[in-house]
């Protein structure tokens, strides 16, 4: 147990300082940034990659955004393999409701306590 | 691209070009990703920790509570952005509060908490994706490629 | 702000208070079903032959990858946890396959399930302990292993 909060620690901060080189070195904005994690964690989930990382890692590669996009092919691939191509639309938002649906509950009720700062 | 852009500025907007290069303030790269490897991992290490909250009193597996986890820590996220400290934490941590998915959440609630004066169908409804939305665009419509060529591969073409 | 954080406090304890309920009602059945194995399963159910568990439980511990492993079965049940070496757990999906057909060889004539999930694991454990403290019949031990390949087979 102890390795897997090594781990988590060390592949999670491995993909943020990624993210903090897209944006320093390559002068990307966070938006740039963000949008090329997701769509890398659906490609290397594509080539079957992203889920032995997340068996070794755990939260070190869920919580990432890259776990998003990953989420998402994961969910489009099983709905695929039993429905088809129209599986593979459909399927999509399967796994990854959570964080999506858990950002519009909480932001609608951060909105309605908390007022603009400045 | 950039290059080819440079040829066709005349001599003084070039000047003033490695002029202006010259006085940009060099981002401290290797402080930044110092920050952000241990502001990120700590981040993962926390949403580990929840996640094992959830399978010791739940009963959820090692592959279940990864949606709860990530519920929770928006949760969180939620409330450090409403008072303020998400931000505090971002400024000094970069990408490291960025990538995880707390900076998801952070980017869609602020910008919820942000545009509340505007009226909450005009304002917060209209403008809770303005930041996060590219991402759930371009994390969709790559999911929906990739996941078609390998649907598409795996029944025709007998692959995997 | 003392108002908001008032609210939130209260609104957390809501979302905590609903959360645990499921919970709650679980154990209270779980009680029910100590209670009832208490008086009645003495009469009609001898301790399950675990020897099947653990000739697996051996036969698995030997492999390299696997750090610790767990079992229980019945006559035509065998449910098998194990935890994968740290460094392995790139490779959990190949070992699950070896390990299914390593014990499939070995016990042809029980239906084999195993998983390397951390939560089967204890949750095996938890079972492995309860048949040795109380009696169990094998139609409890059956549907109690039931409920743990439901569980291992949950995705997402």
């Amino acid at each position: 147990m102890m390795g897997m909060f090594f781990w988590a620690f060390v592949v999670g901060g491995i993909i943020c300082v990624i993210g903090q080189i897209m944006m320093d070195v390559f002068k990307l904005t966070p938006a740039h940034t963000l949008s090329i994690l997701v769509v890398a964690g659906a490609v290397l989930d594509g080539f079957g990659l992203y889920e032995p990382l997340i068996d070794f890692a755990g939260a070190g590669a869920t919580i990432p955004i890259t776990s998003f996009g990953n989420a998402l092919v994961h969910g489009a691939l099983q709905e695929g393999e039993q429905h088809g191509i129209i599986g593979v639309l459909t399927g999509m938002f399967e796994v990854t409701s959570a964080g999506i649906s858990a950002a519009i509950v909480f932001g609608f009720i951060g909105a309605l306590l908390f007022r603009p700062k400045g | 691209m950039a290059d080819e852009k440079r040829k066709n500025l005349t001599a003084v907007q070039q000047d003033y070009q490695a002029f202006a290069k010259e006085r940009e303030t060099k981002r401290p790269v290797l402080k930044n990703c110092i920050r952000a490897f241990f502001v990120g991992g700590l981040i993962c290490v926390i949403g580990q920790a929840v996640s094992y909250f959830y399978m010791y009193f739940f009963d959820f597996t090692e592959q279940t509570a990864g949606n709860p986890t990530v519920a929770t820590m928006v949760f969180l996220s939620m409330i450090l952005t409403g008072f303020g400290i998400y931000d505090r934490i971002a400024q000094f941590a970069g990408a490291g509060t960025a990538v995880p998915v707390t900076g998801f959440g952070n980017a869609v609630i602020s910008a919820a908490i942000e545009h509340r004066t505007e009226g909450f169908v005009l304002g917060v409804g209209s403008n809770m994706f303005k930041l996060a939305g590219s991402v759930i665009l371009f994390g969709t419509f790559a999911a929906f490629v990739i996941a078609l060529i390998k649907t598409i591969a795996v029944k025709w073409g007998g692959l995997g | 702000m003392m108002k908001k954080v008032t609210l939130l406090l209260v609104c957390s304890l809501f979302i905590v208070g609903c959360a645990r309920e499921p919970e709650v009602k679980d154990q209270s059945l779980q009680g029910k079903n100590m209670i009832r194995l208490n008086t009645d399963g003495t009469a009609h159910s001898a301790t399950m032959d675990q020897s099947a568990a653990q000739q697996a439980v051996n036969d698995i511990k030997q492999k390299q990858a696997i750090r610790d492993a767990v079992a229980v079965n019945t006559k035509n049940k065998l449910f098998l946890a194990y935890q994968v070496k740290h460094m392995e757990r790139f490779h959990k999906k190949q070992i699950e396959k070896e390990v299914q057909k390593q014990l499939k060889e070995r016990f042809p004539q029980h239906q084999v399930v195993i998983s390397s999930d951390l939560k089967l694991f204890w949750k095996t454990n938890e079972l492995k302990k309860q048949l040795q403290k109380t009696r169990m019949g094998e139609r409890k031990l059956n549907e109690e292993i039931e409920k743990l390949k439901k569980l291992s087979e949950e995705t997402a």
